[in-house]
């Protein structure tokens, strides 16, 4: 029994360790609003867009949809008393400090929640995380239980 | 005397002049790596597994009340996905935080099963790394495609304007 019990350790300890939950992403503070404490981010992500795409095929001229990516700018607001920011120890920075740390054109790093350890040991230790607030999903309304 | 009277005073407010932020900061050029962590390394291949996570759009069928009544609607959920890909050091570029490529086989003595690297599909931008340890590696490969996001399907709408549900699994 013992033994079972220890090559369950060993083997459990021989896997790599997995990462819970999604990567954060980067984003470049445009602009920070001190006083309402409203910083403006920039991030550059990848969308697929379906683009008509001429083709000849059996020498005969098609049009065909084709997924292409393309990078898009994406502007996103954040509210300091709103949101969390935390540092890659995954301590809550206050707001007094946020307002020096968070520097116009400075790379910070955003989240939906508090990212994995695993991802933030490759993290300079003063970088800022900023947590948002997840894409907004329509909850259910379900019907009042019977009595 | 007059214009080194202005001088002096120019260069007297430029000192005491508070620094102003960068109107339009610096933008990165190109897409922002992705973190990921190593699984398994082959040494002989040169061959590197590692662990990707994407977020997916999933359609969801939710039951709600409306007039008194319930009615089905589809709904959109972000689900985290973990998928397990590879890459051939030999055939692929790796990168330092300064940007300076690293030859595959030192690449290979400096990684770890459980590391964490940033993997891209081009050199990254400066900007992204500036907030990354140094000795970071860079795993750059054109192979790696990136997760596309997919396209939500143009659903017909019935008359309420609302697309029809989706069936439950």
């Amino acid at each position: 029994m013992t033994s079972q019990f220890a090559i369950l350790v060993v083997l459990s300890l021989a896997q790599p360790p997995i990462p819970n939950g999604p990567q954060p992403q980067f984003a470049i503070v445009r602009s920070f609003d001190k006083a309402l404490g409203q910083a403006t981010l920039l991030q550059i992500q990848a969308v697929s867009e379906v683009v008509p795409e001429k083709a000849i095929v059996n020498g005969q001229e098609v049009t065909r949809n084709v997924i292409r990516q393309v990078l898009r700018t994406v502007e996103t607001q954040f509210s300091v008393e709103k949101g969390t920011i935390l540092d890659t120890a995954g301590k809550k920075v206050p707001a007094a400090e946020v307002s020096k740390r968070l520097k116009v054109g400075a790379t910070v790093l955003v989240a939906s929640q508090q990212p994995d350890p695993l991802y933030l040991r490759v993290v300079l230790p003063e970088t800022l995380i900023l947590i948002t607030s997840p894409m907004p999903v329509p909850l259910p309304k379900l019907p009042p239980p019977k009595t | 005397m007059v214009s080194q009277t202005i001088t002096l005073l120019a260069l007297f407010s430029l000192g005491l002049a508070p620094e102003r932020p960068p109107r339009n900061p610096p933008m990165p050029k190109g897409p922002q790596p992705e973190f990921v962590t190593i699984q398994a390394i082959d040494p002989a291949q040169k061959r590197i597994e590692y662990l990707h996570t994407e977020v997916v759009i999933v359609p969801i069928t939710v039951a709600v009340l409306e007039n008194g009544r319930q009615v089905t609607k589809t709904a959109y959920r972000q689900e985290y996905r973990m998928s397990k890909r590879a890459i051939v050091l030999e055939k692929e570029a790796v990168y330092d935080t300064a940007g300076k490529k690293v030859a595959a086989q030192k690449a290979l003595k400096r990684l770890k099963v459980g590391d964490t690297v940033l993997v891209a599909t081009q050199p990254v931008d400066p900007l992204y790394l500036r907030v990354i340890r140094p000795g970071t590696l860079i795993l750059v490969s054109s192979a790696v495609s990136m997760p596309p996001i997919p396209v939500v399907p143009a659903f017909p709408k019935d008359k309420s304007g609302e697309p029809p549900p989706k069936r439950l699994p």
